[in-house]
Parts: C-alpha cells; structure tokens; sequence
C-alpha cells in the first residue's frame, strides 16, 4: 500500500474521491501527510480533512495515559494549523484509556481541541468506551465508531472465547454491538472499519451486503468512513456507486 | 478496502509470450536478480533431509500457494502474488530455492502450474515435487463426495507424466470427506497412486482426520498436516469459541493439538501453515520462533513446507538459514 501510494497517487486519489463526490476525507497526521497536504491542495482540491490525533505520530513511546494526554493535544496542536474541519483523538488511546480508567484524559484532549477552535470527536473500537463518555455527559461533537473491537487483548480474547486467534481477528458480533451504541448516541456517529480490513471483500456482493448492513444499522445523520485501495479496481467508483443507491 | 475484480488469469493465452520469448526473459531477469538477490551467491549444501519413498526431502520444502496467489487473507493479495509470480519468476524463484539448499517444491496442478513444470525444467531447476492432488483444479464445481474423489484421481492421472515424487489428496477435499463420512474413498486414491508407483499422501488440516487414518492402518505414505484448521465452518467455531469470525481465521491453540497427533503418527508428516499464512510474520524474532515451534514440535523424520513471497525480502535465504540453524 505504502508503494502503490506515492505522493502523485495520493493526490490523485483524492482529486478522484472529490470527483466521484466524496467531499471528506480522514486521516492521521504522519511524516509524508505534511509533504501531501500542500500538493493535495495545489491540487485545487477541496476535500475537507477530518484530523485523527494520533499520539505515535510524534512519540511511539506514549502508551501511558499521562504521555497520552500530552502528546494528543500536541497532535491536535500540530494538525490544527493545516485547517482541518474536526479532530479526533484515536481508537487506541480512547480504548486504553477507557480500560485504565482514566477517560479524564479524553475529557481534557476535547477541551482542548475546541481552546484551539474545532469541532472534538472521539474515536473508539470498544462500544462501552462510547457508552462511558456519553453517560458523562461530556462536549464531544462527534464520534469515530470502529464497526470492530480490534483493540481487544490476549485476555480479552481468553475471557470472550476461550482462545487466542493469531493475527489481527474480527468478530462477526461486533457490528451489531456498535451500531446499537450508535443508535443510542445522539451526535453523529462515523463508522469505520465497516469492511473488517478487506476482509469483507471477497465479491462485490460481499462488499455491497456491508455497506448495506452499516446503512440500515447506523442513524440517518451518521456517516460511514472507508479506506480504499484502487491499485486493482475501481473502488472509489464502485464504493460511491453503492452508497448512492443505499441512500437515495 | 480491497476486493477482487479481475479473475484470475488461467493457462496461456494466444497473445502470450512464447516458450522462446520466455527463456530469453528468464535469462534477462535470472541476469538481473543474479547482480541483486543475496541468494545469488554460491550454490549452498543441501538443507538437512528426510526419506520420502525412495527419495530424500528437505526438511524445509517450498509451498506453492503464494506462486498461484493463495494468499489465505483476501482477494487483492491473491492478485498481488499472482501479479508478482510471472512465469519467469516461478522459475527463478524455484531456482532461488535450489540454489539456497531446498531440494523440494509443493503445488498444486493447475493450468498455469502446467504450463510452468515443463519451463522449470528447461531452466535447470531439479528439485524434487510434491504434487497436491486438487479436485478444484479440474473440476471447480466438485462437491459431492464422489465428485470430490473423480476430479481427484483425474488430477493424479494429469499429473503423473510431469513427475512428482509423490502425490497428496487435498487437505480440502480430505477435511470436506471426513466431514461427510465418507473418508473411505480416499483409499481409491492410495491405491491409484500406488498403483502408478508413487508414494501417497493425505493432506489434512484436522487432526482427527491423522488420528483416524492411523488408526485404521491404512497405506499411505504420509501426511501433510497443517498446523491450523482453517476448513473450520462457521457452526465449528460457533460450537467451539461461541461466535463466528470474519475471514479466515487462526487459532493458537491449534498448532499444540496438530503437532501432538504428528508426533504420534508412524508416518512421515510434512507440517504446513506453520507461519499462520503469514499471520505470524510481523518480526523476523516471530517468523524464527514459528519455526522454533515447529520443528521442536514435530518428528525428526518430519519436514516443513513454507509458502513464500521474497518480493519485499529474500524470504529463501532468510528461512533457509533459520532451519539449518535449528536443524544443525
């Protein structure tokens, strides 16, 4: 993926998503996104750019929830200044937080990023990290809903099913549990992950039944967010092709 | 997001290079990789081997699935490997493979496989194959049991002329009869096989399947057992982990129970899947401690077979040098 996407292929992706009508995109802020974004809108394009805050980014090493704080809102610092429309802290750091009991953190990270004047969303893997944040009744404008807990442990896993699977392992289980939680939510929701990582994809009838299924179950004023690698095919024509009709 | 659109492309087209047009490619891209490719070097020892009928294997034998874009994780990596797996670079790839110490390749035979053994051969390459008798390959639509054992024993006489040096019934077709109850019709196949003179095999992901045909003392030859279930339907896992997952997915307690029933079989077995169809690859200290297991885990008169993919590393040398340092 890495090689297929070259800072020309970048741009011309999202020139192509803005032409098949997509008028959003998202991501986190890395090295290369700080050379892309400037030709991205040399480009002339127009897309708005939703900002994922993600601490490693900046530091690999924040994993605890004091460097997670701190470098957060470093991120949202540093994304803040290419204009994006909103900025999110990221699934990872919501669910560890969540897990470790201090969710006080995303509560500071949403202060700050509206300090800096944007919209605050919070992205999550774990349902019950959404149901805790809004049970507190917290500023949170928007919400990133993974349709699958990737964040799940060894133990989390052994406590669930019994097993460690190998390998990054989605559950057949997990969209229902999200989308009930983002129905329950009433600030829009942007569900992602809505085709396990590709592994949704085996026909396009497979990916069609997705779509579907994250169509029916979100609200009407969610969204969905999907990557997509056109190196093989069409995706971006074929995904808009899709929602287009789910949603007319 | 990744989805397959374009099928995959079978056999030789009338547009296709000539045999001519290929060797002088292979020769180009055997030149190129020669100046590149750490395994270029000197042509090493022989790895370490185990007696296969009248034949010698490497204990490190080199899986075909990655060559014809059985990646085992979705259809755009499928299209990836197919992309990358020319026909020269089946060739070189194998040479590669020789050159490093492995005597021995596994595949499948279709078309394209076909196609490729008679090149192989014209390159040199005088490893020794394994081939996987693959119902699929000449009958797409097999299902039924006798469907699953006809397209089975027609894949044998297809293949014999090319000369494998064995033959194996396909673990999917093995799992899918022991499934059905019928696992008795695998023995036309032992028979055929013998009856051509080769050494046969039973391929299988389920141990109970090993457990099974030890137990009824049947004929053949050995065994190619893969560390994972991945024939599991979505009713097994519901019964056994209480929920279905999405794709094909490992379990890591699966490796364990394999390799018990390896260890208990008379026969040779030949462990497959042993890196998880990659999923456990995400460090060279992973990939090593993979092997580690495994041949620590399986008999001394077992051997491995590893798919491989060295478009981003040389994956030949790296794992050659793996086990002959766990075999030395």
């Amino acid at each position: 993926m890495r090689e297929y996407f070259t800072d020309r292929q970048v741009v011309q992706f999202m020139l192509d998503c803005e032409k098949a009508g997509i008028t959003a995109w998202q991501s986190n802020f890395p090295a290369p996104l700080e050379r892309q974004l400037p030709l991205i809108r040399e480009a002339g394009c127009a897309l708005q750019w939703l900002a994922l805050a993600d601490p490693w980014d900046i530091d690999r090493s924040a994993v605890t929830p004091d460097t997670i704080a701190v470098t957060a809102r470093k991120c949202a610092v540093r994304a803040a200044k290419q204009k994006p429309i909103a900025i999110a802290i990221r699934g990872v750091e919501t669910d560890l937080l969540f897990k470790e009991g201090r969710l006080d953190v995303v509560k500071g990270f949403l202060g700050a990023v509206h300090d800096l004047g944007f919209p605050a969303g919070v992205s999550a893997h774990n349902p019950a990290a959404i149901e805790a944040m809004e049970s507190k009744g917290w500023p949170v404008d928007f919400y990133m809903t993974c349709f699958y807990c990737v964040s799940r442990t060894d133990e989390d896993f052994r406590k669930e099913i019994g097993v460690t699977p190998v390998g990054e392992t989605y559950l057949a289980t997990d969209p229902a549990r999200m989308c009930e939680v983002i129905r329950k939510v009433s600030k829009p929701c942007l569900a992602f992950k809505i085709l396990a990582a590709g592994r949704r994809c085996d026909s396009p009838e497979v990916v069609r039944r997705a779509f579907e299924f994250a169509f029916k179950n979100i609200k009407p004023t969610d969204a969905v967010i999907v990557g997509m690698f056109p190196k093989l095919s069409d995706q971006i024509a074929e995904n808009t092709q899709t929602v287009r009709q789910l949603c007319a | 997001m990744t989805r397959r659109k374009h099928q995959h492309r079978e056999g030789v087209n009338p547009g296709d290079p000539t045999r001519r047009d290929f060797l002088k490619g292979a020769a180009a891209v055997a030149a190129g990789l020669m100046a590149t490719s750490p395994a270029s070097g000197e042509v090493a020892s022989t790895l370490p081997t185990v007696p296969l009928g009248p034949h010698r294997i490497t204990r490190l034998i080199a899986g075909g699935n990655p060559l014809y874009g059985y990646s085992h994780f979705n259809p755009i990596l499928d299209r990836l490997m197919r992309d990358y797996f020319t026909d020269e670079r089946v060739v070189q790839f194998l040479l590669d493979c020789e050159k490093a110490g492995i005597n021995t390749f596994q595949t499948n035979f279709k078309e394209r496989s076909r196609h490729q053994q008679a090149l192989i051969r014209e390159a040199g390459c005088k490893m020794h194959w394994i081939c996987l008798s693959d119902p699929w390959d000449v009958n797409p639509k097999a299902n039924t049991p006798d469907e699953i054992r006809d397209a089975t024993l027609k894949c044998v006489d297809i293949a014999a002329p090319s000369k494998p040096i064995g033959f194996a019934h396909h673990g999917g077709g093995t799992d899918k009869l022991f499934r059905a109850g019928k696992l008795d019709l695998i023995k036309t196949f032992i028979n055929k096989v013998h009856d051509m003179g080769f050494p046969a095999g039973i391929s299988t992901h389920n141990p109970k399947v090993v457990e099974m045909v030890e137990e009824k003392g049947w004929s053949n030859d050995f065994y190619m057992t893969c560390f994972y279930c991945v024939t599991r339907e979505p009713e097994d896992f519901e019964k056994e982990i209480g929920v279905v997952p999405v794709g094909e997915t490992y379990l890591s307690t699966d490796p364990e129970r394999m390799c018990k029933v390896v260890r208990q079989a008379r026969k040779t077995c030949l462990g497959f899947k042993i890196l998880a169809a990659g999923r456990k690859c995400s460090s060279p200290e992973e990939v090593r401690e993979a092997f580690n297991f495994a041949f620590k885990n399986i008999k001394p008169g077992d051997a491995t077979i590893v798919g491989m993919y060295p478009r981003f590393s040389d994956q030949i040398s790296e794992n050659v040098r793996i086990v002959r340092e766990l075999t030395a």
